[in-house]
């Protein structure tokens, strides 16, 4: 097992770097020129401003010495400057990465919660109305454009409800952290708010994050609601299920004592993934909700050419993926003792 | 055959089945329903007028709107009879766009699964370094998230080879094949391992025959069934392209970049609702369909309930 | 039960009654919020050279001068006590303010303006706004040029000699007299800074021996990137960048405090969030893009929402034709299928475009009515704008007569093909292509045999698109311009001088022989010019340095013949001024409208219902406003009206312009209504 952990982690640093090599070599498509406009928001007022802003940010070097030139800064521990974030590099995902992770965590719950609901629910009575009902239902979120949910969400509970607010959390709240009387701890402001012992803030921010939060869920509920319904499925049809039922105990005892829990195990390796999955998923949904989070930024980044940025958050990703895929196969290895990491 | 006889049986596969046909038959059947004015260039949506405001149907009942297109009784600027955006037709950009919305799903699916199947089933044969090495390579662009990757080579290749359909589709196709790569991989080794494959590479049957014969043809086809129910999923994925502006060239028929104009008018539904309700059913529905086969046929080939359904 | 019944509807009654007859509640009354589109790029003032930064920049920092009102040629002295110009108009000596300090408790200094005059010369970041100040100054575009020609140290010591400080007095020594001066100090770029306190925070140190240490800085680079300490109304709390930036009260501002407490800009792009944000009451004011006008009307319909406008703004756009492509461009023009680089360096032709552009319809359709017509660069409202000027009227039947005698009849005869580009994205400028594509290849109909008239209308993204401009290789292109200082020379500039933004484009020199007499300006002597641009040149410098910048002036008269050449010589394919909108809360009191302000200006504005007067027929009422109070009216309509304060009349346009007015003294002020009509108005 350590040795397979090991290899994995081995396999990290090549793997980063062949993902950076990779989005430097799709940068040597564009010209110096094309590059410059990330500087210029606007029709250069006069005629040498364009080639000053090439020289500036040595955008005229061979991509080769460009992506050189970073590596030497990456070594220093320097990331770079991201356009798009007006921030370093490093300090735009300690900026951005705690409000996704927040807005993941809190989805990661309806999620797996109703999720899994939704597919005992659709396993227990299979293949009848409540079944294929729920499964229309999760199949629509799972075919609709998020934006378009999105937005629906937002007229009616926003602006015509005024129930949950957009954005991150509430201007009252942001002077209380200008003025000292609230401390961040982890940038997340739930977390953040249990810390300094203030439901007020905690309710506010959670206000915040519920719109969000459903949108992302819906999307997801299809996933879970399938994963769930399979496993639940063949586990009734397990023997000793059979021999549950035979003994003549209750059908809901039969089923949420020993079926579900059976069925929990794929559904529980699922969790990571999901995780990960989520952060990724975020762009269009942050967007909407004005939520200044890591997949706004990642979007605006690759719009607007932020080389820099895309890189970074690439790296973080592949890095995030290899370890959270390496965390999965070591639970799964735990929980199913059938598994054997080689 | 017992697959589609089961699919036949489930309402809600069935349901996929009709709409998937429906859409068929509406992309087929577009140069009836909506004849394009210079046939030349079919998927440009005709133009009435020059405003961006959404104009609604000239019709009440959009029905008869359409029948008085296909009949030929009234141009298709008199009628519009699902409204106007950004001064185009959508009855128009829906029909025309179902084709757009088939010729995205299945060539993104195609050759992402040939792609796949190349890198997959290479590795899977030659083993040993080739294989690691694919198999490498297949991890660093499994590192990418894949809808920023893909609006990163979009952004980059729009300013050099310009916008487009085809761009979008290159920078979905780039990092779509992955998955398929690991699945047929998976699959050819398990494959090469079986009585029959021994049985002729001990009858001293060269590689290649092997691989053709009896490996590829048997390790391709849950592949396939895996890569038609992403057909939805790619449209989806491109939409968010023509959400986020890097999707088809403005004024094509498609449905992402007509539900991406509608968003601005989602906060004012109850009078614009023709510019949403229209495109958004039709990707909907059409996603609906593909994600209700996908659906049944995941149950079908699931390995745990095989045979006990 | 019945005692609980008779209490439920006691209260359900209670509610009632105050819920109609209380005020809808001001939310947030002591902060104003607003949502717009673009982030602050920079807080250093001769960095920044976008909207959303110079907004900031102007509610912290503070100019010497400032417009006066709504008015975009009278100015107030801010910094400055007073100021004199020298007799041939080449020197601005400005007698500094006594007594004011910076938020970080600095004194304001003569010392003070001119290092913030040099340190913004010196610094003259790459793209920013400093190129204005250096005309005038050292009468080149970017101080890389003077040192390149002169040497590091002697650049930057005549960038000191141009402004000295003798006591409280700065004086600013300009190359040649230039009259625009004065609107380029009102600018945000001019803020003054307190030298002390940009030097300890590692700025330039005021020597010459290294200055380039400081010059042309990234972003980031720049000391005062994410800080700022200016003399205004407003400091900086805090900005993160990509979501919102907050201010709060300098309570020790000079003037007198704001009478709001908090200011919050925020960041959100999505058209549909900011909605949504407004019809919460959570944004006091947001950007409305044109097209979503339709979206605020039930807002403004109802009450829920007050509009300004359609206002006139400082925004242009036009075609622009390209005299010679670039070899081997991809959009090279072709006549009779040959590849012909200088195709539209034929008169005819370019009329003929002109004549074929239905601007009329393209107007009502695609701006929604809400732009005018211009008669050459100079847009209404400046100086030189001349509405007696001809333009082309769209006619088909001319345009086919000019098509007919371009090249000699050979387009006729053969053929052209043209590509006509714009930016992804811009719908309307993809509106105009489209248009005149249709009307163009509509040609083809009046002539016998195949088509040969072939429009292709392409998008190109924002990064190939300015490449693609610089380098000259566009043949018909649609831009906008945004006034920097409201002058007429800020148009010209850019539309026909050499080193202009879009004339660098347009290949003028490739004329030939230019005959130039004057129609206006009969006290310039006719003459050949050898290209038609160093015509533009000639006279654009001459303008530009014209002391007599009175209406009816010589300057005027000589941006007369500038307007009439771009027409005459059609170097554009029709260009329209935009008009502008502003929609805020009911509750947003003491909001006017200065086309030279770059965003809102919060020290005008508080928060409360205004008081409402209606007229059901003509009648005029008083309002008394107490000394030390300001006075805001505003003109729902339908009606016209006037304010009359003292001597001074203001009209009262229905959903136009307001009046906000400062009483030193206890006075009044009549408002006269000459038709039905709805007033609000308010005090403070």
């Amino acid at each position: 097992m350590l040795a397979y952990i090991m290899r994995r982690l081995l396999m990290l640093p090549v793997l980063l770097l062949g993902v950076t090599i990779f989005v430097f070599a799709i940068f040597s498509l564009l010209s110096p020129e094309m590059r410059a406009s990330l500087y210029l928001q606007d029709v250069p007022k006069t005629p040498e401003a364009m080639e000053r802003i090439i020289k500036k940010y040595g955008l005229d070097q061979p991509i080769h010495i460009q992506y050189w030139m970073w590596l030497n800064q990456i070594v220093r521990g320097d990331f770079g400057w991201s356009q798009t974030a007006q921030r370093p590099v490093t300090e735009a995902l300690l900026y951005y990465l705690p409000a996704t992770l927040e807005l993941s965590l809190w989805a990661m719950l309806p999620v797996i919660l109703v999720g899994i609901w939704l597919g005992i629910l659709s396993a227990v009575h299979q293949n009848r109305l409540i079944d294929q009902a729920l499964r229309v239902f999760a199949l629509i979120g799972w075919s609709f454009p998020t934006f378009v949910f999105g937005l629906l969400m937002l007229m009616y509970f926003y602006a015509k409800l005024q129930w949950f607010p957009a954005g991150q959390i509430s201007d009252w709240v942001t002077r209380e952290v200008i003025a000292g009387t609230f401390v961040r701890y982890t940038q997340m402001y739930t977390l953040d708010a249990l810390l300094n012992g203030r439901l007020d803030v905690f309710w506010d921010s959670l206000r915040h994050l519920i719109l969000p939060v459903i949108t992302l869920s819906y999307v997801q509920w299809a996933l879970l609601l399938r994963v769930t319904r399979s496993s639940m499925l063949e586990t009734l049809r397990q023997e000793y299920i059979m021999t549950a039922r035979a003994k003549g105990l209750k059908e809901s005892v039969v089923i949420n004592k020993h079926a579900a829990r059976n069925a929990m195990i794929p559904v529980a390796t699922m969790g990571g993934l999901l995780l990960i999955g989520l952060l990724n998923g975020v762009v269009i949904t942050e967007t909407i909700f004005n939520y200044p989070g890591i997949g706004r930024w990642a979007a605006e980044a690759a719009i607007r050419l932020d080389i820099l940025g895309i890189v970074g958050f690439t790296l973080f990703n592949g890095l995030l993926l290899v370890v959270g895929n390496l965390i999965v196969d070591v639970l799964y290895a735990f929980i199913d003792p059938r598994v054997r990491l080689e | 055959m017992k697959i589609l006889k089961r699919l036949l049986k489930n309402p809600l596969s069935m349901t996929g089945l009709v709409l998937v046909f429906f859409f068929a038959a509406v992309a087929i059947a577009a140069p009836w329903l909506a004849p394009p004015d210079n046939p030349d260039e079919p998927y440009r949506i005709t133009r009435c007028g020059y405003t961006h405001m959404p104009q609604p149907p000239k019709v009440d009942n959009p029905l008869e709107g359409i029948w008085k297109i296909i009949t030929r009784q009234a141009h298709i600027c008199e009628v519009n009879p699902f409204g106007l955006i950004q001064s185009r037709d959508i009855y128009y950009g829906v029909v025309w766009g179902t084709r757009t919305a088939f010729f995205v799903g299945l060539v993104i699916t195609g050759l992402n699964v040939l792609i796949g199947l190349l890198i997959g089933s290479i590795g899977a044969y030659f083993g040993r370094w080739v294989d690691e090495l694919l198999m490498r390579i297949t991890d660093i662009f499994l590192a990418f998230p894949f809808l920023v990757a893909a609006i990163t080579l979009a952004a980059v290749l729009q300013p050099t080879i310009g916008r487009g359909l085809i761009t979008a589709m290159i920078a979905l196709i780039a990092f779509g094949w992955m998955s398929y790569a690991r699945l047929i991989r998976g699959d050819i080794l398990s494959l090469k391992e079986r009585d029959y494959v021994l049985a002729a590479r001990a009858l001293g049957a060269p590689h290649h025959r092997i691989m053709l014969r009896h490996i590829i043809p048997n390790a391709i086809y849950p592949t396939l069934v895996v890569g038609s129910m992403d057909i939805g999923s790619y449209v989806l994925s491109f939409a968010a392209l023509s959400f986020l502006g890097l999707g088809a060239e403005v004024g094509y028929a498609d449905w992402g970049q007509m539900i991406s104009f509608a968003r601005d008018w989602i906060p004012r539904l109850s009078d614009y609702w023709y510019i949403v309700v229209y495109p958004g059913m039709a990707i909907l529905l059409f996603v609906l369909g593909w994600n209700l086969i996908g659906d049944a046929f995941r149950d079908i080939l699931d390995p745990r309930l095989r045979g006990r359904v | 039960m019945k005692t609980i019944w008779r209490w439920g509807a006691l209260a359900l009654s209670l509610l009632l009654v105050f819920g109609a007859s209380a005020q809808p509640p001001v939310k947030n009354p002591d902060t104003y919020i607003e949502a717009t589109i673009g982030d602050v790029v920079s807080l250093d003032p001769a960095w920044h050279y976008d909207t959303a930064s110079a907004t900031a920049i102007f509610n912290i920092y503070e100019t010497l001068l400032f417009y006066d009102g709504d008015k975009i040629d009278k100015f107030v002295p801010v910094l400055a006590e007073s100021w004199t110009v020298s007799p041939d108009g080449s020197a601005y000596t400005f007698k500094i303010r006594k007594g004011i300090k910076f938020h970080e408790g600095g004194d304001l200094t003569a010392e003070d303006v001119a290092y913030s005059f040099q340190r913004a010369l010196l610094q003259d970041r790459s793209g920013g706004p400093i190129h204005m100040l250096l005309e005038p100054v050292l009468d080149v575009y970017s101080i890389d040029e003077l040192a390149k020609k002169v040497g590091d140290l002697k650049a930057c010591q005549m960038v000191l000699e141009a402004a000295t400080v003798k006591g409280d007095e700065v004086t600013f020594k300009l190359a040649f007299p230039f009259p625009p001066f004065l609107q380029i100090l009102a600018g945000s770029w001019m803020s003054i800074l307190d030298k002390e306190w940009v030097i300890a925070k590692g700025g330039w140190d005021g020597k010459c021996d290294n200055w380039r240490k400081w010059w042309d800085p990234k972003q980031e680079a720049s000391e005062l990137f994410k800080i700022a300490n200016g003399t205004g109304p407003y400091k900086l709390s805090r900005w993160d960048p990509g979501k919102e930036i907050i201010f709060e009260r300098n309570d020790a501002y000079w003037r007198g405090p704001a009478k709001l407490k908090n200011l919050i800009i925020k960041v959100v792009p999505e058209w549909g969030t900011r909605l949504a944000m407004f019809e919460a009451g959570d944004a006091d004011s947001i950007t409305v893009p044109r097209p979503f006008v339709a979206a605020m009307k039930p807002l403004v319909d109802r009450g829920a929402a007050r509009l300004y406008g359609p206002l006139p703004g400082a925004t242009a756009q036009s075609g622009f034709i390209n005299f010679k492509v670039k070899e081997g461009s991809p959009y090279m023009p072709k006549l009779g299928g040959k590849d012909t680089p200088d195709l539209l360096n034929d008169l005819s032709l370019r009329r003929a475009l002109n004549y074929c552009f239905d601007v009329g319809t393209y107007i009502k359709e695609s701006w929604l009515g809400e732009a005018e017509q211009l008669r050459g660069p100079i847009i209404k409202g400046r100086l030189g704008y001349n509405p007696a000027q001809p333009v082309y009227e769209f006619s088909l039947a001319k345009c086919e007569e000019e098509l007919k005698k371009a090249w000699d009849g050979k387009v006729w005869a053969d053929g052209m093909r043209l590509v006509f580009t714009f930016n992804v994205g811009n719908i309307p400028r993809r509106f105009a292509a489209e248009m005149l594509e249709r009307h163009i290849e509509d040609m083809n109909k009046k002539r016998p045999g195949r088509p040969i008239f072939s429009i292709d209308v392409l998008d190109l993204p924002w990064p190939t698109y300015l490449k693609a401009m610089e380098a000259g290789e566009l043949a018909v292109f649609w831009v906008g311009w945004l006034e920097d200082y409201a002058h007429p020379h800020n148009w010209v500039h850019p539309y026909m001088f050499r080193t202009g933004a879009f004339a660098v484009g347009q290949n003028f020199h490739t004329t030939k022989d230019v005959e130039f007499k004057p129609v206006y300006a009969t006290f310039l002597e006719a003459k050949k010019y050898p290209t038609l641009q160093d015509l533009f040149d000639d006279l654009v410098v001459k303008a530009k340095k014209e002391p007599d910048q009175r209406v009816g002036g010589r300057a005027e008269k000589i941006y007369f013949e500038l307007n009439r050449l771009a027409i005459e010589y059609a170097i554009n394919i029709q260009s329209i001024q935009l008009w502008t909108r502003r929609y805020e809360q009911p509750w947003v009191l003491g909001w006017f409208y200065n086309v030279a302000y770059p965003g809102t200006y919060v020290y005008w504005l508080w928060k409360e219902m205004p008081k409402v007067k209606e007229f059901k027929e003509p009648g005029s009422f008083d309002i008394d406003v107490p000394g030390g109070q300001t006075l805001w009216v505003y003109n729902l309509g339908p009606g016209k009206a006037t304010l009359t304060i003292g001597a001074e009349s203001f009209p009262l346009d229905p959903q136009g312009n307001s009046v906000n007015r400062f009483f030193p003294a206890a006075g009044k002020a009549i408002v006269k209504a000459e038709a039905a009509t709805t007033i609000q108005y308010g005090t403070k």
